[in-house]
Order: C-alpha cells, then structure tokens, then sequence
C-alpha cells in the first residue's frame, strides 16, 4: 500500500483519537512534506467541521410524557415459560464458575475436542478396509483430485481468513483472485463428490461438500470490499473448525497415496 | 444496589412502572442514537420505542453486571440494520423536510444567536448531512454514529457488532471517504 494511502487512514484515526504516538509523528512528517496529503487533510477537516455542526432536535417534555404513553400501549406481557424459568436457574447456578465471555470460549473448545475426536476415530480407528478401499489407477487419480482441491481451497481460504486489516488496504479488501479460483473450484466439487461417493469415502466427499459451500460464499463475495461477507466467511470457517478437517483430511489421503506410489513402483520393478 | 439495578430486578418481574423508570433514563440516549441512524423523528421515534419493546421482551436474559446502555446501542444497532435490510429503506431528507417543524426546532435550538437567516443555514446544513449519511450503507453509518456522535472506540463497537477492529476500521473509513465526496460540491462552493 502506497505511503499515502496509509496516511490518508491514519488522518482519519488520528481525527477519532485512535492514532498510536509513534504513527502519529510519522504523519505529521508526511504532511510536512506532501502537497496531496495536506490538500487531503483539508478536505477532510473541512468535511468533518461541517458534519460536527449537525443538531439535532430538542424535544420537550411534553413530548417524553406523550412517548411513554405511546411505548406503554405496545408493550406486550412479559414471556415467563417453563423453559425460561428452567435456564435463568441454570445460568445463576453456573454463573459464579463461568466468568462473563467465557461461555461461548468453553463451548467452542468443547466441539473443537469432539471434532477432533471423530475425525481422529475416524481415521485411525475405524475399518481400514473402507478407508483405504480403492487403490486401483482411476482411485489413486482421485486421491490426486481431491488433495489437490483441498490444497487449493486451503490457500484460498488462508487468503481470506489471514487479510490483516492493520496492514492491508482497508479502503478496498481486493479477492478476485481467491474469486476466480474458487469459482473454478466450484465447478469441479459435484464430479469429486459423485466419484468420491462411489469409491465410498463418505469423509473426503463430506470435506469436499463444506469446502464447497465456503468457496460459494467466496465467489459470491461484493466487489469492493464485501466486509460482511468475509466476517462472515471468517466466523463460518471458525466455528465449522474448517481448517483443522483440511489438516485431517490431507492426512488422511497421504495415506492412499503412498500406498498407491508403493504399488506404481512394484509395478514398474 | 443501585436504583438503578433496582428497577431492573422489579422490571425483570414485570412491573411497569419501574420499566418506565428505565426508559425515562435512556430514552434521550437511545432516541438521539435512532435519529443519527434514520434522520428523521418520526422514524427515531417508531425505531426507538421498537428497541424498547425489545429490552422489556428481553429484560430478564440482561445480566445486571453488564451496562445497559451497551446493551441497547446493540440491541438499537442489530434494529436499525434489521429494518435496513427489510425494507431496504434509505431515508431521503429532500426538500419537504425544509418544512419539518421538529427540524425547525432542531434548528432554532442548535443557535444561540437566533435570527431567521441562522436558522435557515442550520436546516441547510443538518440537510446536507443528512443527505450525506443517507449514502452510507446501515453499518457503516453505524459505525460513523457510534464513533463520532456517541464517543465509542473503535473495539467497543467491534464487540457490540460482533466485528473485527479492522473492519470497522475499514467501515469507519470508508463512510469517510463517501461523506467527504457527499460534501464535496458543498464545501467547494463554500470555498469558492
């Protein structure tokens, strides 16, 4: 990001008092010596004087008398249900042993832990016939498939979830790259999924199906900078622990693969 | 105990009255919270009294070590963008607002020095910003509301929004940017 783009976010921080010392010394060197910057910081002061002289209405009295009459007329009965009575019990019981903001951390960790457990079971611990079920040429070019659909979606993925906000150009988040590719990802899920379906490996077709859904929203992103939309994207992989299956289930198509190099070179011998 | 807390308890059972205690004591900051969003009374006053009507439905999830006024600036936000995203509204000061005569009286009471040629330039002026506000989409006149009129910093809202620091940063910039070019022609024509 060029020196004067960075500048110009700093004014405004430094406009809302959120502007560290050390930058805010870089900015006044800046202004010193940029034309463009100083007529930027004009207009921007100028924009901003202007919109601190908005009022707003001075409401009387009698109008707060005639407002609570109003609200008091649409207020419906309280809801007070068998449930309710049953969780506000519960949350005062655990509410010494769980500190404010901690619920959500403890639940997120739990179904990290149970994931990891059925991932984990899964791939160790079930029938290895199913798992490693089709090792003929067609499957190993599968295997090849998906892991290189995974590989990408993941650095797609990476790409989104990683944007730092403090460093890059906040102005206009830019993803028409990770776009493009997720589109062409998209195109290629439903035959993996369908091939995955018939080798019987309900894990990697499973993986290949949320990564689908995450590329979607990927592809689907506004141009310009869809903040909500990476929010969005970032919290989905978040709580799906999405990255963490990508791991686990590369791990679990290293394995197909060796197996099948291994066979490529006895048949080569 | 403050009374405060008081009022919470006895409102959690459903008493009215000390409901209305409540809304005497934050309906000033939530109305003027609603008119930076929507711009106009009439529409503060029904989105006001929809967020109170939320608060009182809700009343006994609020956890009294939390601050109320936290609790509706995110309750009047998740409101606000509701209704945006319903309605898709874009409220338009256009010129029968001139003849509003709540904003006149906005106007009168901004000026100390009050004389007709103040109060027109007052209306002029909250009618550029207003038509100026109108351009940003509901988050990020949220975040330029709740940053510039309301004093929160930038994490605070990122927590009541249930967003990153940078990406209000980022919202909070670009609204910048599209109230600056709003206002531009006006304060070229100031200049010139």
């Amino acid at each position: 990001m060029s020196r004067c783009k960075q500048v110009e976010q700093w004014m405004i921080e430094a406009r809302f008092g959120e502007l560290d010392a050390s930058r805010q010394v870089k900015l006044a060197d800046h202004l010193e010596t940029c034309v463009n910057c100083q007529a930027r910081s004009e207009k921007f002061l100028a924009t901003m004087n202007r919109i601190d002289r908005y009022s707003r209405p001075e409401l009387d009295n009698a109008y707060w008398t005639a407002y609570w009459n109003k609200l008091e007329a649409r207020l419906p009965a309280q809801k007070s249900s068998f449930t309710e009575t049953v969780r506000d019990s519960l949350n005062r019981m655990f509410k010494p042993a769980t500190p404010a903001g901690w619920t959500p951390r403890l639940a997120f960790g739990a179904v990290i832990i149970l994931v990891m457990g059925i991932f984990i079971g899964r791939a160790f611990f079930s029938n290895p016939q199913v798992i490693m079920q089709p090792i003929g040429n067609e499957s190993s070019n599968l295997f090849i498939q998906t892991s290189q659909y995974v590989e990408r979606s993941k650095l797609i993925l990476l790409g989104i979830v990683n944007t730092d906000s403090e460093s890059d150009d906040l102005f206009s988040d830019n993803f028409s790259r990770q776009q493009s590719m997720s589109r062409q990802l998209v195109n290629q899920s439903e035959p993996l999924k369908t091939a995955l379906a018939n080798c019987r490996q309900p894990m990697l077709q499973e993986l290949v199906e949320e990564l689908e859904v995450i590329l979607l929203q990927i592809a689907n992103l506004e141009a310009g900078g869809d903040i909500q939309g990476v929010d969005l994207i970032r919290s989905g992989a978040e709580s799906n622990s999405i990255l963490m299956k990508i791991n686990l289930g590369e791990l679990l198509l290293s394995r197909p693969q060796q197996k099948s190099e291994l066979i490529k070179n006895i048949q080569s011998i | 105990m403050t009374q405060e807390q008081q009022w919470i308890q006895q409102a959690q059972t459903g008493d009215t009255e000390a409901f209305r205690h409540l809304v005497e004591c934050y309906q000033k900051l939530v109305f003027k919270f609603c008119y930076d969003l929507t711009g106009n009374i009439h529409d503060s006053e029904d989105l006001s009294q929809e967020v109170f009507i939320k608060m009182w439905r809700n009343l006994k999830s609020f956890r009294s070590e939390a601050k109320m006024s936290s609790w509706l600036y995110r309750i009047t936000m998740n409101a606000w963008i509701d209704r945006s995203r319903k309605k898709n509204i874009r409220v338009h000061a256009d010129k029968a607002e001139l003849k509003d005569e709540t904003l006149q009286k906005a106007a009168i009471s901004s000026g100390s020095d009050w004389n007709p040629e103040t109060q027109t330039e007052s209306i002029m002026l909250n009618q550029e910003v207003q038509t100026a506000l109108n351009a940003l989409t509901p988050r990020e006149r949220a975040v330029f509301t709740l940053r510039h009129y309301e004093d929160l910093k930038l994490q605070t809202i990122g927590e009541q929004l249930g967003l990153t620091t940078g990406s209000v940063k980022s919202l909070l910039f670009r609204a910048v940017r599209k109230l600056q070019d709003a206002l531009s022609p006006v304060l070229k024509e100031q200049l010139s």
